[in-house]
């Protein structure tokens, strides 16, 4: 886990803002624990899961918002509705998914 | 933020685990701000804070049952009357140490089986016919020295497994005071119920309090009719994983331990049965 965050250091050290989304609440059936960790990037690469299809589009989504805003939001997601339940994707429990803006402040940059 | 991940590196390499804490969610307004972001050590050192010293505070009294769970958790903290924040806690944990006092015939699997399983392993011992590279080629330390002395000068944490294979009764009860009252991942001690009882008595005898002598694994180990010496290791890591991981064994301790305190506390010079 160091090293996700060495990976966290080393990016902001190079000026770029990047988004740090982590599961914080899990009820029922999910795909990954509390304390997963995603890294997401602003050109849409990322490192880590949150859990693939369940949920992580909008995950990708709102990572978009906080690096752009530098504000951090929770995503809610609910894997027991009738869309989550259509895909491949079953999984059936809730996530509760923070992602944070991670960048250095703009004397230190 | 680079000191904050500063910090936690720091904590690390000292082989102390630390606590990154976030707020990640307020309900009432309370004036606090999600994303506020606090790292502590083991050791109660702070770096950042999440905008309230009372809350710091509080999050710091919450650390420590926190570290003992190893569980990535959210806790919630009342700040007034309807404004409360949530606090998540991410842990980031030293790899284990085992520390094996005593270097006869059983500390030789142990040591062996122990470096198998990645643990930092450190050796203790007054001889050096015994405490050395040939015996312990894994080791991580070897140390031969006086067991109270060598075991004071230890970087113990709450990371740390403290096997008590001395031996005898005597080197026992030297080890065991030294490390009885510190926030270790574990303490075993190898022995008969009667020997175990004897040391346990002893530190009662001497003021250690209930709770502490609670803490002891005796009998060490989960029961699996070990014999031999590689057995008798397999079945005292067996626990240590066990504890470490939270598993659901229960240990030879688990056992016998009402019944110890129970003999302690009326002053009952053996335990029944």
């Amino acid at each position: 886990m160091n090293d996700f965050y060495k990976k966290v250091e080393d990016l902001i050290k190079q000026g770029e803002t990047v988004a740090v989304a982590t599961i914080v609440n899990a009820r029922g059936s999910v795909p990954r624990e509390v304390g997963a960790k995603m890294l997401i990037r602003r050109s849409g690469e990322f490192d880590g899961t949150v859990g693939g299809g369940c949920g992580e589009a909008e995950v990708f989504r709102t990572a978009v918002d906080v690096i752009e805003t530098k504000q951090p939001q929770m995503v809610h997601v609910d894997l027991t509705d009738e869309i989550a339940m259509r895909t491949e994707a079953v999984c059936g429990g809730h996530m509760d998914i923070f992602v944070e803006p991670w960048f250095l402040p703009a004397q230190q940059s | 933020m680079l000191e904050l991940t500063g910090a936690i590196t720091a904590a690390l390499e000292a082989h102390r685990a630390a606590a990154l804490t976030t707020i990640v969610s307020v309900k009432g307004r309370p004036p606090v701000e999600v994303g506020a972001k606090m790292v502590l050590t083991s050791e109660g050192q702070r770096t950042g804070t999440l905008g309230d010293a009372s809350l710091d505070e509080r999050v710091l009294e919450d650390l420590r049952r926190v570290m003992e769970t190893r569980q990535v958790q959210v806790k919630t903290y009342e700040l007034a009357q309807g404004q409360t924040a949530d606090v998540f806690f991410e842990l980031f944990m030293p790899p284990p140490q085992l520390v094996v006092v005593g270097a006869g015939h059983i500390a030789v699997p142990l040591a062996a089986m122990g470096k198998m399983l990645d643990y930092e392993v450190v050796v203790i011992d007054d001889r050096a016919t015994f405490a050395n590279k040939t015996r312990f080629p894994t080791a991580d330390k070897i140390i031969v020295g006086d067991y109270e002395e060598s075991i004071t000068n230890l970087d113990l944490t709450p990371s740390t497994f403290v096997v008590l294979v001395t031996r005898g009764h005597r080197h026992d009860v030297l080890s065991l005071r030294k490390v009885i009252q510190k926030p270790l991942a574990y303490i075993g001690m190898i022995g008969s119920r009667r020997r175990v009882f004897a040391v346990l008595k002893l530190l009662k005898d001497e003021g250690v309090s209930i709770d502490h002598l609670a803490k002891v694994r005796a009998p060490i180990g989960i029961d699996i009719g070990a014999q031999t010496p590689a057995e008798i290791a397999i079945c005292i890591l067996a626990e240590i994983i066990n504890v470490w991981n939270g598993g659901k064994a229960v240990g030879m301790s688990d056992e016998a331990r009402p019944k110890f305190l129970r003999a302690l506390q009326k002053g009952d010079p053996e335990p029944e049965g």
